[in-house]
């Protein structure tokens, strides 16, 4: 497509994914959590990078609004570490979707990292992509079912005593 | 996402529709074959996922860019449409016609199975096999500009890479009717002994029926020889290098254009594409004639005919005896399915069967078509006796009675042909 259109349908997606973002602000804020109009323009700036670094093409205002909806109730998310946090899940669920070929549905892997985040991570964006989110994908690999890979993945959280 | 000759702008500027349009214009069909692409990406991930990799989506934009293709060209390109249908009307009349171009396809195919060259080529089998596969597993609604079936069979003239999907199939099947058609003119003993002398394996080997029968039908026809005969002799060969010595390359192929026209003729073939199709195969020859001349030798491009070669076949002496056990006669048909040539299979039937009954059944499912004939002439003129009268009595006793190979049918011709 030329030029000039791509950049038009890029400042539309990223003004729609704005928009999203200002209305997560309404359900965010009962957990002391918002973003700013510069720390959206961020976010949805790093979508469009993240996107390009994993060769993903995304359709619509992407995954962010429903990241937000998912951990803002964590009680490792602080005003403090939100935007930052935000990002490296962002790229992270960009990246693992990718390493498990796209055999696990968007909700399924936030599902699966918000509850490794809260549980055996302990808030650690590190742990959770260094090992848990790699796991899980390498599960998929072998040919293990999604449900079958969460559960294998499980065997952690069990013996740590997490609750699902 | 690049945009190269296989999506949008084949779709406009292919067909010189792009100086047509305006800057407004071509911002809101891209807005509309976008939102297409969104809609597609949607279907393909059934909603699982809100992003697909790039080159999933670059697929997808393929198959819309294709459909979209499919109507445009059945449409002769009007310009109109891409002003007065949004593409997402003209996705859904794309796929409309794909519907229907499927529902040809079948046709064609079912044509083809019909009216199959009465000789044996495991490619050509395969292909049969990878076409049917095709319509099953073609995906029209996602991947409409793939090809899901192994197609091996050559063709004289192949099918233009830059067809896809449906119009690459049915292209390939039209093309192969008309090869088949032509094929169907001769009797398979004449086509199998043509074969032969082309090159001994052609039942194996990746070839096209049609090309030597084709080259030998216009050799003939310039040497105003029966063409139904295909049978190029020493002398005819001598006969056709004088006719090309000192000749151009326009002359040549000026003579073999008409020579096939001679040829359609004779066969009586009326359908144009048909006649089309032999030319076209007619003056692939020139090159090769050319290159012929310098060595002074045809017989790469006129092909002689192969010499019998029954008198290899093994000898077969069949007494009907004790049937073998049922464990082993498994164990023989398996090893039959293994063997690669005839004269294998029939050297293990004459080591191993002594028993009426075990070579029907074995008959009944490791011979096919024309695999037949090589073993019944192996047999003596006693155990064709009682091969035939088996078969005549089976007959009378259930005249619907047909056997999962067909062997049946092929004895009783294999006997009329004895006399």
């Amino acid at each position: 497509m030329n030029d000039e259109f791509a950049l038009s349908l890029k400042n539309t997606q990223m003004r729609q994914a704005a928009e999203e973002l200002r209305e997560c602000n309404e359900i965010t804020l009962r957990y002391g959590l918002a973003l700013t109009e510069q720390q959206i323009k961020s976010l949805v700036e790093r979508r469009f990078a993240a996107l390009k670094d994993t060769g993903r093409v995304e359709f619509g205002p992407g995954i962010l609004k429903l990241l937000i909806t998912t951990f803002c109730n964590s009680p490792y998310l602080t005003r403090d570490n939100y935007e930052e946090t935000l990002i490296e899940l962002q790229d992270s669920f960009y990246y693992f979707k990718n390493e498990a070929r796209d055999l696990i549905s968007d909700e399924e892997l936030i599902t699966f990292m918000k509850e490794h985040f809260d549980g055996i991570c302990q808030g650690s964006l590190e742990h959770l992509s260094g090992t848990t989110l790699e796991e899980l994908c390498r599960n998929t690999r072998y040919g293990h079912t999604v449900e079958e890979a969460m559960d294998m993945s499980d065997h952690l959280r069990r013996i740590y005593g997490y609750k699902r | 996402m690049d945009i190269n000759d296989d999506n949008y702008l084949a779709v406009v500027s292919g067909r010189r529709l792009l100086e047509a349009f305006s800057a407004e214009d071509s911002g809101n069909f891209q807005r509309g074959l976008w939102a297409l692409l969104a809609r597609q990406t949607q279907r393909f991930t059934m909603g699982d996922s809100t992003s697909v990799p790039v080159e999933t989506a670059r697929e997808l934009l393929k198959s819309i860019c294709f459909t979209l293709d499919s109507y445009l060209e059945a449409n002769n390109d009007d310009p109109l449409l891409l002003w007065t249908m949004s593409a997402d009307k003209l996705f859904k009349a794309g796929q409309a016609r794909l519907e229907k171009e499927i529902e040809t396809g079948k046709d064609y195919l079912r044509q083809v199975k019909k009216d199959a060259p009465p000789v044996d080529n495991i490619s050509y089998r395969d292909t049969l096999v990878g076409l049917e596969s095709f319509f099953r597993n073609y995906d029209y609604r996602l991947m409409a500009h793939e090809i899901p079936g192994d197609i091996d069979y050559q063709l004289c003239l192949p099918v233009p890479a830059k067809l896809y999907g449906i119009a690459y199939i049915n292209e390939y099947l039209r093309r192969l009717l008309i090869e088949n058609s032509f094929c169907r003119c001769f009797r398979a003993e004449q086509i199998s002994t043509l074969l032969a002398g082309y090159c001994p394996d052609y039942r194996e080997l990746l070839i096209n029926i049609y090309e030597p029968l084709a080259a030998n039908t216009v050799g003939l026809a310039l040497l105003e020889k029966d063409v139904t005969s295909l049978a190029i002799g020493e002398a005819d060969r001598a006969g056709l290098l004088k006719l090309f010595t000192n000749r151009g390359e326009a002359e040549t192929a000026a003579m073999l254009r008409e020579a096939a026209a001679a040829v359609c003729r004779t066969l009586h073939i009326g359908d144009a594409a048909a006649a089309a199709y032999l030319q076209s195969a007619a003056l692939l020859l020139v090159p090769r004639i050319r290159a012929a001349l310098e060595e002074n030798d045809l017989s790469g491009v006129f092909i002689p005919p192969a010499r019998p070669q029954n008198t290899e076949l093994p000898a077969f002496q069949f007494i009907d005896g004790q049937m073998m056990d049922d464990a082993k006669l498994r164990q023989l048909i398996v090893e039959l399915g293994g063997c690669r040539y005839i004269s294998d299979k029939i050297a293990l039937i004459s080591h191993k069967v002594r028993s009426l009954r075990d070579l029907v059944e074995i008959l009944n499912v490791c011979f096919w078509g024309e695999e037949c004939e090589p073993l019944f002439a192996s047999l003596n003129k006693g155990d064709l006796a009682a091969l035939l009268d088996y078969t005549l009595q089976k007959k009378s006793r259930v005249p619907d009675w047909e056997s999962e190979s067909g062997w049946e049918k092929r004895l009783l011709v294999f006997m009329n042909l004895r006399g």
